[in-house]
């Protein structure tokens, strides 16, 4: 048990100070002392992407550090995944996220992939410059529960109210969370767009996910 | 026979007809109905500064002497998209694509701005960031500015083939230079110059440059941490085009020369190590008058400082995520002003949140007499209630009046 503990927090440490290297050594020496996959990714990783936006918030980490992070967790993330299958673990939700059409800026939505993915959500990722249809096509797809939209530049955060529209016309709004996030929204202007919510960073986006799934959960008991 | 260089494989997909036309061969004219339009703007800026004790000019010139001034200068960083709304009264019709394709319709949705708002002079961004001059491919965007799709550089091998290129030449440049050198044609015309100064942008400084227009934004953060040989490779030659830029400016009419700048997108580790002494060149160099700050910066500032990187500049803005307090103490202690950016996402909170921000602002200002401040907002979201910026220019100068 201790020795399962010490692990996950090596883990935490190891992620924290961007090594991927020993990130990804101490994970596969994790799986291979038959530790549930799902445990890896509740105890050490999450716990390490929490920490990362707490340092990131007191000005200790940076931009890069949460990209490198975001990267790392990626690695993790592809590692884990095929254990996550076999174990069944359950999914937090499923969630369809994209750029809008006009804008090509995905650093921040990738930050926020790889939180939502330590987090347990299945993310399906569609990319930069993505008309307002792809994102309804592919929720319809994989039968998303929230999909959500990043927009850094101005004059494309419009977008989000389009995706709101293509989600009505396909009758699929009232069973779907709509995220927004990028510099620049405030919750006004994402509910001006139609936009349940919006995600001041990627920890808020997960919050924030994280309470559209208990609200879609209700509705659905409902 | 010259070698192919990166100037000719780059592409801007969506260009007006005088991208990379050298500026000596631009051939603008204006109608006699623009002309009464470009009258009427300066018609309106001047009614908007009659009543001021001080012109702008004379202003700015106290606020950067940390003399007396009549009230705080009120300035705001519209960038391109948000003036091009003023140009059809808000009604979103023309696009920001517009302006950057048609360099009247970008020089006229500036003055419009100014005339409109009444701030004290129009600060016109820079509208390229030579997207793709390094041998990229670019495209223009409807909405927002032009970005980078494909990077020209993507191996050390490729940094072989690259030429700096030349702002009178090449891209977008020489329409922004034909735009500053012509407002400031406008204002010696309608009896402006050396009232109102001629205010620009130089954005970006090399490093920035490396994130936007010659690596992606990606590989350009992350360079100077996973390759360094490739970051020093290109940093000279993307320094070289910044620092050139901003002389340009300067030759063209631009008075008064700004620079906006994210040092703390790195750990200050990073950035003490690899990025600082490019800066502090850069600064040196091209004779900026002012660095514009974006984000909290209170750890990379005592750096860019001990670097000699405000060796020579007049003035510093800070939006407010770099706590006021502490841009205030750090500006005072360097002795140079301080401008107070009130960032995009503050001036969408509306108007009441505005008159708080600016009240906060005004205390800090005035808590350090003897050395300048001033009132900046910006970069202006495309989606701000014109309101709000009304909010902000009265606000401003309605409590930035000393007593």
């Amino acid at each position: 048990m201790a020795e399962k503990e010490a692990l996950f927090a090596e883990i935490k440490q190891a992620l924290l100070k961007e090594d991927e290297e020993l990130c990804k050594n101490l994970v596969k020496r994790a799986l291979g002392m038959k530790i549930p996959a799902s445990d890896i990714l509740l105890k050490a990783l999450q716990p390490a992407l929490v920490a990362t936006g707490e340092r990131y918030e007191k000005n200790e980490f940076f931009l890069t550090d949460l990209m490198i992070i975001g990267d790392i967790t990626k690695t993790i993330m592809d590692i884990l995944q095929p254990h996550l299958k076999a174990e069944k673990a359950g999914v937090a939700g499923k969630v369809v996220i994209g750029t809008v059409e006009g804008d090509i800026h995905d650093i921040g939505k990738n930050i926020v992939i790889s939180v939502l993915t330590g987090a347990g959500f299945e993310v399906y990722d569609i990319g930069v410059d993505q008309p307002s249809k792809n994102f309804v096509q592919k929720a319809k797809e994989v039968n998303a529960d929230i999909v959500g939209a990043s927009a850094i530049l101005g004059g494309a955060k419009f977008k989000v109210k389009e995706i709101h529209e293509e989600l009505i016309k396909a009758g699929i709004r009232d069973k779907i969370g709509l995220i927004c996030g990028g510099w620049g929204f405030t919750e006004e202007t994402a509910k001006g767009f139609g936009a349940d919510y919006h995600g001041e960073d990627a920890w808020d986006a997960l919050k924030k996910v994280e309470e559209l799934m208990r609200l879609l959960k209700e509705k659905r008991k409902n | 026979m010259e070698i192919p260089s990166s100037v000719n494989w780059g592409s801007l997909e969506g260009a007006g007809k005088w991208f990379n036309v050298p500026f000596h061969q631009i051939d603008i004219r204006f109608s006699d109905e623009e002309e009464l339009e470009i009258e009427r703007y300066c018609q309106k800026i001047k009614e908007n500064i009659e009543k001021d004790k001080m012109t702008p000019m004379e202003r700015w010139k106290a606020t950067i002497e940390g003399q007396e001034v009549d009230r705080f200068l009120v300035e705001a960083i519209p960038a391109t998209p948000y003036p091009t709304r003023v140009l059809d009264g808000f009604g979103n019709v023309i696009k920001p694509i517009d302006a950057f394709r048609y360099p009247k319709l970008f020089l006229k949705s500036q003055l419009a701005f100014c005339a409109r708002f009444g701030t004290d002079y129009p600060d016109v961004y820079s509208f390229t960031y030579g997207e793709s001059e390094w041998g990229g491919k670019a495209k223009l965007l409807e909405m927002a500015h032009p970005v980078l799709v494909e990077p020209g550089v993507k191996t050390m091998e490729d940094t072989e083939r690259l030429k700096v290129p030349n702002p009178y030449r090449d891209g977008q440049y020489p329409l922004m230079l034909w735009a500053m050198h012509t407002m400031k044609e406008i204002f010696k015309k309608h009896g402006l110059a050396g009232v109102v100064p001629v205010v620009a942008s130089c954005c970006v400084r090399g490093t920035t440059m490396l994130q936007l227009s010659i690596r992606g934004l990606k590989q350009g953060y992350l360079d100077p941490i996973k390759n360094p040989d490739i970051y020093h490779k290109l940093m000279p030659l993307s320094n070289e085009l910044a620092i050139n830029y901003a002389k340009a400016l300067r030759d063209v009419g631009v008075d008064i020369v700004w620079c906006c700048c994210h040092h703390a997108t790195h750990p200050p580790e990073v950035f003490k190590e690899h990025i600082v002494k490019y800066d502090a060149e850069f600064a040196k160099k091209s004779g900026i008058d002012g660095w514009g700050y974006a984000f909290n910066q209170e750890k990379h500032v005592p750096i860019m400082h001990e670097a000699g990187g405000y060796d020579t500049v007049k003035y510093l803005m800070f939006d407010m995520l770099t706590p006021p307090e502490f841009a205030r103490k750090f500006t005072k202690e360097i002795n140079k002003p301080y401008i107070g950016i009130i960032e995009d996402k503050k001036l969408m909170e509306g108007p009441s949140k505005i008159e708080e921000y600016v009240k906060q602002l005004v205390k800090i200002g005035t808590s350090t007499p003897g050395v300048g401040f001033g009132f900046s907002a910006g970069t202006i979201d495309y989606w701000t209630p014109p309101e709000c910026v009304d909010a902000y220019v009265k606000y401003a100068k309605q409590y930035g009046k000393l007593k």
